[in-house]
């Protein structure tokens, strides 16, 4: 895939983006909460994004293809961005940027502890994400982008621990669930073959 | 002859264009030139919104306006009122979805009228009440309340309804009757939230309950209009329940049955999420969600440039009023 592509990919990512800046300046948000809105709205975007993100090398196992291999990178960096929006969005609209009122939320709200927690262990894969970076850390580097996992994990868990309502959280945590079950389903195989 | 032939150039009354669509389809084409056509499709979906009057529409109500100089009671706080668009537009109310607006879109073919409310259990004049026979005897006036949903936001809003001691008392419970519960509506065909068999969003029907000397307390109100008006059909219509010092989801909306009993009634979010959800759900900045914070709440409507976080008072600020209650009552244990 070339470079040419991968923009492609990134203008189809930022497309929400934009979609929500058509929602805050056509004043399409709610009435009530229009920062819970952009907090939400960035959240499950984030969400989607990430586990597009994971969907691909499953995907390219089960075609025998490497071409949407390269989508990796842009589609993860792109999920960070959105995740960093979030918590942004969070902090302004929600908490007011005032230290007391971060400081409760992440003491006594155990949801926000766990979100932020999926955000850090984001942060090395995108510092990382340059080949330069994957050259010079050779074998580490892979098992350092394998916190892929356990972030994405971590992001369900937020999801669920802050709604009262469960059936959206549960049906992205199924979706999670099965992209690893196939992820572990096709490396068993693997491992069966070469074996 | 009475008998009406249509002509071949006529068209349905549904079929034409709504007013609001045909007067922004300038905007509309202009929106679809520079954006992506996401966008615009999403503009005309907004735009096509149901224009036509919903079936429960809000009428004027004849009440006594609250009293502004008097403070001791609680009825009236000299807080920011709520808009009516904001306290119409966003409401939990499950049965017509799970979504913030949810409500407001989904419950326009909701009907309260005939209505009437079924009186049973530990009284003397039990039996089924139409809502005339229901409202007939109260004056109507109007409170100032903060609600505080669990959610951790709030609402000032004016409500206006009567007393529900002065209801319940006509029914003359029993002194055996220690609780009171109320149910909600189950009708799949009017809320379309109760539709799913296999997903049951809550265990139909909404139940809620007090204890007799809560139910009794003045600041126990039940509601009919909000506004000035009738309830619209989001906020309960016709008949709802608001006991201000506790949490929404205590506020039971659109209420068919009362039942007066013994023992303490089973509520629907505790009997979801018993750790969660109490009987007493009473509003305490000390004592958590198991999951969230109450220490604060943000009092709507807020903007993007003021949050409007505010922390969350004793008993939603009425602690002067309804602390004598839970006198002795290890609040963290009864939550």
């Amino acid at each position: 895939m070339n470079v040419r592509a991968q923009w492609w990919v990134v203008v189809l990512c930022l497309l929400p983006l934009v979609y929500l800046v058509h929602l805050i300046l056509g004043n399409h948000l709610s009435v009530a909460d229009p920062g819970r809105d952009i907090v939400k709205f960035l959240g499950l975007w984030s969400l989607r994004l990430l586990l597009v993100c994971l969907t691909i090398r499953p995907l390219c196992d089960l075609l025998s293809s490497t071409v949407l291999f390269p989508c990796r990178r842009t589609v993860g960096l792109c999920a960070l961005l959105y995740i960093s929006l979030h918590a942004l969005a969070w902090a302004s609209f929600l908490v007011g940027w005032s230290i007391d009122g971060l400081i409760t939320e992440i003491i006594e709200s155990p949801y926000v502890l766990v979100g932020m927690l999926a955000l850090i262990l984001l942060i090395p894969l995108g510092v990382t994400s340059t080949r330069r970076a994957r050259r010079a850390l050779g074998a580490y580097w892979q098992r350092l982008h394998t916190l892929i996992y356990p972030s994405a994990v971590l992001a369900c868990i937020h999801f669920l621990w802050l709604s009262k309502d469960w059936i959206t959280p549960i049906l992205y945590t199924s979706i999670l669930f099965a992209l690893l079950l196939l992820r572990i389903i096709i490396r068993l195989s693997r491992a069966r073959l070469h074996s | 002859m009475f008998i009406r032939t249509r002509t071949p150039w006529h068209i349905a009354t549904s079929e034409v264009t709504p007013e609001s669509f045909y007067n922004t389809r300038r905007k509309l084409m202009v929106g679809a030139g520079s954006g992506a056509l996401l966008l615009s499709l999403r503009a005309a979906s907004n735009v096509h919104a149901d224009t036509r009057s919903p079936a429960t529409v809000p009428t004027p109500l004849d009440y006594r306006a609250v009293n502004k100089k008097e403070n001791a009671s609680g009825f009236y706080t000299k807080e920011d009122l709520a808009p009516y668009t904001v306290v119409t537009q966003y409401n939990n109310f499950y049965e017509f979805g799970t979504g913030k607006s949810d409500p407001a879109k989904n419950s326009r073919q909701f009907r309260a009228k005939p209505w009437s409310v079924s009186i049973s259990g530990e009284a003397e004049h039990t039996g089924t009440y139409t809502l005339e026979d229901i409202l007939k005897p109260h004056a109507l006036e109007e409170r100032i309340y903060r609600l505080r949903c669990v959610e951790a936001w709030s609402m000032v809003i004016p409500w206006i309804g009567f007393p529900l001691a002065a209801l319940l008392k006509r029914f003359a419970p029993k002194s055996s009757a220690r609780y009171v519960a109320f149910e909600t509506l189950v009708d799949p065909e009017q809320m379309p939230g109760q539709r799913s068999r296999v997903f049951k969003i809550l265990p139909w029907p909404y139940t809620e309950g007090l204890r007799m000397d809560e139910a009794m307390h003045p600041l126990s109100f039940m509601a009919v209009g909000l506004y000035g008006k009738t309830l619209p059909a989001q906020n309960g219509a016709p008949l709802r329940l608001i006991v201000p010092w506790k949490y929404g989801f205590k506020s039971i909306k659109s209420i068919v049955a009362i039942h007066f009993s013994r023992t303490e009634p089973r509520t629907t979010w505790n009997q979801v999420a018993p750790q969660e959800y109490g009987f007493y759900a009473n509003v305490n900045p000390k004592v958590n969600h198991p999951r969230w914070s109450q220490a604060f709440e943000r009092r709507l409507p807020s903007g993007l440039l003021s949050t409007n976080r505010i922390p969350t008072q004793m008993f939603n600020g009425y602690e002067e009023q309804v602390a004598s209650l839970y006198q002795g009552m290890d609040l963290r244990r009864y939550y």
